[in-house]
């Protein structure tokens, strides 16, 4: 039964682009912790979702015990994922570094499931969510509405990107992080430590996917499979952005946002899914380095 | 492995079978039925084990509670005080396992089987009984569908999502005319499964009827990442009132993401599922509030319906839980079988002429006709319905009880459910436009 087709007025494609560059932020956030644990280790952690639930899951019993607003429990989930994620690295995934890559995916794969179904165990199937006073509000520039808690979600992972831009390039340790995923032999013989740089990637990784989980309780819902889809959207962005690419995952994050958002305005919402999906499709056909990826594997 | 190393394997293998065997025997010989005490057996199908399972718990109770009552009144009465036995099947929430377990309560000689909540499975539990010839009742499954393919053994007494859609209308054309606010316009919003389609249609197909006009049709896929451009269509569309079928976390979203970008229709209708999901009560909070959805029982009817409130009083003491819509809707089946089963013992025994009686009882049930006034005084029937008929002719839904109604119900700024409509039964006048 198809409705009448007119051409979407301007104001829904300008609100679509708001709303894609907002959640965009989010996608980027989780895309960037992905990319960093690629960028250095070789490693992909199928489990990057999880980390994510985890710091979700903290935030909703801080806003619910507490009233803890979750934005500042997104700080603590960015301390308690890395924790987490420099356990699973110093117990379990520098054991199996160095093996075959089937190794490693499986290995990260069995840590998705236990999380998982270890929350779901822990927590119930039930959903829960948090309820900031800034949940309801918008900010109207005619019938354009700005979601004031999109801007504080997207202004906090945009700070979170600053942050580790600094770090980065401004730091020893930043710095060394960055040779090794240049070349790790070369950063070995400048007299970078290695397996320290593993597990630092691997802590700050998923730490900014639990930055990133606390600011998703802010806006969305939280259950034990919450992982999965931005998980699989993450994978996604960081192939567009380009394997490993910092910079790459950031913007990869944006256009996934914007596209998705502005092509339900023109086809079925229930086809926006696709549109990512189609996107990964096309960059792999096309420019399998990805938009940033300039680096030979 | 040399043979000899498996042999303990071997040993242990046939003890736990001879074991195994003779506790099943045991079992099978304490449970069987003593003879020369006659029994009506009925089968009941439920989801007891899996993802339904907690469910499946609270319609057993309903069940239950029901032919304790029927058979401390004496059983069957014109089969010399029979009483009702319940021979218990577990559909795994399986379409394949319900009928594998249909069968096998046939075979067990049930007069009648009773289940089994999932559409999906009541549809392949009623195509076994349709070919074996023995009635269905189905008290819990609401896809439209099944009342649709004129089976001469399939009996719903639940109402299902069809006459729910048509409620909604005949609700907002009562808003209309007391409020006299214009509504005009609707849209729907549905996840794309089969559910959710159907739901979309039979909105879709009641507005045409009343004459309202649809201004957007949206289909979502279960657990989207954000639905700001779905609500930005809504909006953009801008309908009086907005159709919604969800699940919990969908509906979790779309009530945030209405607020989070200014979107207020007059009205928001949802047919149930995620909307009356405990956790979604407690988790949507003001985002919710105002929102109507379409229920089958509510608790607050146990405040309008002494009856209703002395039985519950009776069950909670029981069980320690209130009855439900899925308790209620199972409880007050079984009381209509029961009606039937006297009936039809008045022509044929079971123990007789099994085929006979099975004939007998769908003939008793097809023959029932319990109008507005009668269900007002009848003591088990706690469902707010007008009464039991059932359609006789595939175009009036055969084997569905005509006289089955929804409520609908609305979230208030306490975070309740209180019932809204029918007016007889409501509790509360019903908060319109939106505030």
């Amino acid at each position: 039964m198809a409705l009448p087709l007119a051409l979407p007025s301007w104001h829904l494609i300008v609100q679509a682009i708001i709303s894609g560059l907002l959640i965009g932020c989010i996608y980027a956030l989780i895309a960037l912790g992905l990319a960093l644990i690629w960028g250095v280790m070789e490693v992909v952690n199928f489990a990057h979702g999880e980390f994510l639930m985890i710091a979700g899951y903290l935030a909703c019993f801080l806003f619910a015990l507490y009233g803890i607003d979750p934005v500042l429990s997104a700080f603590l989930g960015f301390v308690v994922a890395g924790l987490i994620g420099l356990a699973v690295q110093k117990g379990i995934i520098e054991k199996v570094l160095g093996s075959p890559p089937i190794v490693t995916i499986l290995v990260t794969f069995s840590i998705l499931l236990i999380l998982r179904y270890g929350a779901l165990a822990a927590f119930g199937p039930e959903v829960t969510t948090t309820h900031p006073w800034y949940g309801v509000k918008s900010i109207y520039l005619g019938s354009i509405a700005i979601p004031l808690v999109g801007l504080i979600y997207a202004g906090a992972s945009l700070a979170a990107t600053g942050a580790l831009y600094v770090f980065l390039t401004k730091t020893y340790t930043g710095i060394a992080l960055r040779a090794t995923a240049q070349n790790r032999i070369a950063a070995q013989l400048q007299g970078v430590d290695v397996k320290k740089m593993y597990t630092l990637a691997f802590a700050i990784g998923t730490a900014l996917t639990g930055f990133a989980g606390g600011l998703l309780a802010s806006f969305y819902y939280i259950y034990p499979e919450v992982g999965a889809r931005f998980c699989a959207l993450s994978f996604v962005i960081v192939v567009l952005g380009g394997f490993g690419s910092l910079p790459g995952a950031f913007i990869g994050g944006l256009i996934i946002g914007v596209a998705e958002e502005v092509a339900a305005v023109f086809i079925p919402p229930v086809m926006k899914d696709v549109v990512a999906f189609i996107i990964f499709i096309l960059i792999l056909l096309f420019k399998p380095t990805g938009l940033f990826g300039g680096r030979a594997s | 492995m040399s043979l000899k190393a498996r042999v303990p394997i071997i040993v242990a293998f046939i003890v736990g079978l001879v074991v195994g065997v003779g506790v099943g025997y045991g079992i099978f010989l304490a449970t069987m039925p003593k003879p020369g005490v006659p029994t009506v057996k009925i089968g009941v199908i439920l989801p007891f084990t899996g993802p339904l399972a907690e469910t499946a718990k609270d319609m057993k109770r309903g069940i239950e509670f029901a032919v304790d009552e029927i058979n401390a009144a004496g059983g069957i009465k014109s089969l010399g005080g029979a009483k009702i036995e319940i021979l218990w099947g577990d559909s795994e929430a399986d379409p394949s396992v319900g009928y594998a377990e249909a069968i096998r309560l046939i075979g067990e000689g049930v007069v009648a089987i009773v289940g089994a909540y999932q559409s999906s499975v009541t549809k392949t539990v009623s195509e076994a009984c349709e070919r074996y010839k023995v009635p269905c009742i189905n008290p819990d499954s609401t896809s439209p569908l099944l009342t649709m393919r004129g089976f001469d053994w399939f009996f719903r007494t639940t109402a299902h999502d069809d006459p729910f859609a048509k409620q909604h209308f005949e609700f907002l054309e009562w808003l209309k005319a007391e409020r006299g606010v214009e509504i005009k316009t609707f849209a729907t919003i549905c996840e794309d499964t089969e559910w959710g389609m159907g739901c979309r249609d039979v909105w879709r197909k009641y507005g045409a009827e009343y004459g309202y006009t649809p201004v957007e049709d949206i289909t979502y896929h279960r657990g989207a990442a954000s639905l700001d451009a779905e609500v930005s269509r809504l909006k953009a569309a801008n309908p009086d009132v907005v159709f919604i079928a969800a699940y919990v976390t969908d509906a979790i979203l779309f009530q945030k993401t209405i607020y989070k970008l200014g979107f207020k229709p007059k009205a928001i209708i949802a047919m149930d599922a995620g909307y009356i999901v405990p956790s979604y009560v407690e988790e949507v909070k003001e985002k919710g509030y105002w929102v109507f959805s379409r229920e089958v029982f509510n608790w607050d009817l146990f405040e309008v319906v002494p009856a209703l409130k002395a039985k519950n009083d009776a069950y909670k003491a029981k069980y320690g839980v209130d009855f439900n819509g899925n308790s209620a809707r199972d409880y007050v089946a079984i009381h209509v079988l029961a009606l039937a089963l006297e009936e039809a013992g008045k022509k044929v025994k079971p123990w007789e002429d099994l085929e006979g009686f099975r004939r007998a009882l769908r003939d008793a049930l097809a023959a029932i006709d319990i109008g507005p006034d009668e269900w007002a005084k009848l003591d088990w029937a706690i469902m707010p319905w007008d009464g039991i008929k059932f359609g006789a002719t595939t175009e009036g839904e055969k084997g569905q009880n005509v006289r089955a109604k929804g409520i609908i119900v609305q979230m208030f700024d306490d975070g309740k459910y209180y019932t809204v409509w029918p007016r007889e039964i409501a509790t509360k006048e019903p908060v319109f436009p939106m505030p």
